[in-house]
């Protein structure tokens, strides 16, 4: 089984006329990403299944969320990071209302075991609009361990290419891909308001972990090559450019800490020319 | 001889097969019984009927409810969240409840075989929202809890192993729409035994039940908000497995449980 598993990693991508599958290596863990099939008529959904496959000699033991199609999680072990033809990464579309909320639960993943995990890339992405897309799967990974840890990585796949073709004429209208909130004109109220607090708590979260993502600002040269910030890219959802984030970073950081030791250093001494100015002036009223 | 009927986590239509639950020290009978052009047919069969016998133990490891912002494994982004939790899940030594099964007697079966769980949970939720005058309940909504079956090592797929286990650690993130959040959970938990020598179907060995119950308070404003645990609470309890000869069933996926609107806050304590 190990055997086959390696050499599944070695080979890397598969690719049939109705399915696409990848599948990386890392830490012993075999992580993968299938979808069969890989088009999809639009207005129906498409499952993407993540794969866990034990390819060490060491026990795992797996963490996975109880819930999943959420704002939280796609999967019950990770997200699917969805990209169209010009690049952009597509935001998840799931409402607010649809949050994680059941808890966890874990079990052993001794060597030579897989699991599978399914989520539903249209209707986290709303992929309802025929193109090409591409999509990658970023998931916690167990690390092999014998201690009974549920300590996990952050891994991610390549992207698979994925083709949402055209609705024919003759099929019937798709249904709505999230259903409307029902209810009283005041529950609906409350519901849409609720939404909107948990929109402007994701929104903060995400500015908030971008700017923990950030590099330290560099003291002394007066350029440099930032991180790639890959990590918050895969959980923030939001667009950012992987070309633009790939070039290499004009700091203005460093020429201004620069300049402000040389503001500090002459405000120091002026405030000591000030100190002695005034020192003396008193000193010498009280010797006339 | 038991019909079983009920929706599986996968499925929307009933299912009707038949198994046998209990073991009889006497052969049983099956006599099965057509008319086939006028003239009837009659068939029977004897059937040599055991049970296997196992030990399950479902016990607590945290121990108690909390409400603190230690919850593994969670995105990054959710640092500084508060949860109302099992347990923080960071290994097996601390998760809300660990479920261990042992075969102890097989009853003269070899070759290989499955014992997987199922858990159906009745959940009794609800919150006072931050919005003013406004809350939410769910009370008594049963369903299977996520998936049948629930994860397990080592395990379906025709083992011989004759041990395993699995965790679960329900916890609530206590996102910003929540003013003061009450949860209980009451789970069914059934051990459930399939050989994989002839078509067979998964039979019931033994239940367990446990609950528990909490409640947070929010004592800030600010996002994420800071929220307290307000006791009494019902920890998680050891229990271990009886002996069980009926089917679970099911007829609703936690995935579905919806709350119900109030246009009013429920008394806080």
């Amino acid at each position: 089984m190990r055997t086959l598993l390696t050499v599944v990693s070695v080979v890397g991508l598969a690719w049939s006329a109705h399915s696409t599958a990848v599948y990386t290596l890392t830490n012993g863990v075999v992580f993968g990403l299938e979808f069969n099939p890989a088009t999809v008529v639009a207005g129906e959904r498409l499952i993407g299944t993540m794969i866990l496959s034990n390819a060490s000699v060491g026990m795992a033991n797996i963490n996975a969320s109880k819930d999943w199609g959420n704002r939280q999680v796609d999967t019950a072990i990770g997200q699917f990071v969805v990209t169209d033809e010009s690049g952009r990464i597509l935001p998840k579309t799931i409402p607010y209302r649809f949050q994680q909320r059941m808890g966890s639960r874990g079990w052993g993943f001794p060597p030579g075991s897989s699991e599978r995990f399914n989520g539903d890339v249209v209707w986290g992405y709303s992929l309802t609009n025929p193109g090409t897309y591409f999509v990658k799967a970023i998931a916690n990974v167990p690390l092999t361990n014998d201690s009974g840890s549920f300590a996990a990585f952050r891994a991610e796949t390549p992207a698979l290419e994925i083709t949402v073709s055209s609705r024919p004429a003759d099929m019937p209208p798709a249904p709505l891909l999230y259903p409307v909130i029902e209810g009283s004109p005041e529950e609906i109220a409350v519901i849409k308001a609720q939404e909107e607090i948990l929109r402007q708590g994701e929104e903060a979260m995400q500015r908030t972990a971008i700017q923990a993502a950030m590099p330290q600002v560099p003291r002394l040269s007066s350029t440099s090559r930032a991180p790639l910030p890959q990590a918050v890219q895969a959980v923030t959802d939001k667009p950012v450019g992987p070309a633009a984030s790939m070039a290499p970073v004009e700091t203005k950081t460093a020429p201004w800490a620069s300049r402000n030791i040389v503001y500090g250093s002459g405000l120091l001494i002026l405030l000591t020319a000030m100190g002695l100015f005034f020192w003396r002036s008193r000193h010498n009223q009280d010797s006339s | 001889v038991v019909l079983w009927g009920t929706n599986l986590a996968d499925r929307t239509e009933p299912v009707t097969q038949f198994a046998w639950t209990k073991d009889s020290a006497n052969a049983l009978l099956v006599l099965c019984q057509v008319t086939f052009a006028g003239h009837e047919l009659i068939a029977k069969a004897y059937f040599d009927v055991r049970r296997p016998t196992a030990r399950w133990t479902i016990r607590p490891k945290n121990g108690t409810v909390t409400v603190s912002t230690n919850q593994a494994n969670e995105p990054p982004q959710y640092a500084g969240y508060y949860y109302l939790s099992t347990g923080p899940n960071s290994t097996t030594n601390n998760v809300g409840m660990y479920y261990s099964c042992e075969m102890i007697d097989l009853a003269g079966y070899v070759g290989p075989h499955d014992f997987f769980m199922a858990q159906v949970v009745t959940l009794d939720w609800k919150y006072n929202s931050v919005v003013p005058n406004a809350s939410f309940f769910m009370e008594g909504f049963r369903g299977i809890d996520t998936q049948y079956p629930y994860g397990w090592y080592p395990g379906q797929g025709g083992k011989t192993e004759t041990t395993a286990w699995t965790t679960d650690s329900p916890w609530t993130r206590l996102i910003d729409i929540y003013g003061f959040f009450w949860r209980r959970d009451s789970f069914e938990c059934y051990l459930l035994w399939q050989s994989r020598r002839r078509a067979s179907i998964p039979v019931p060995l033994s239940r367990a039940d446990w609950s528990w119950y909490g409640r947070a308070e929010r004592i800030s404003t600010n996002s994420p908000g800071v929220f307290q645990l307000r006791p009494p609470g019902t920890d998680p309890q050891l229990t271990v497995g009886v002996n069980w000869y009926t089917h679970p069933t099911w007829t609703n996926n936690t995935q579905r449980a919806a709350y119900t609107f109030n246009n009013f806050w429920y008394t806080t304590p």
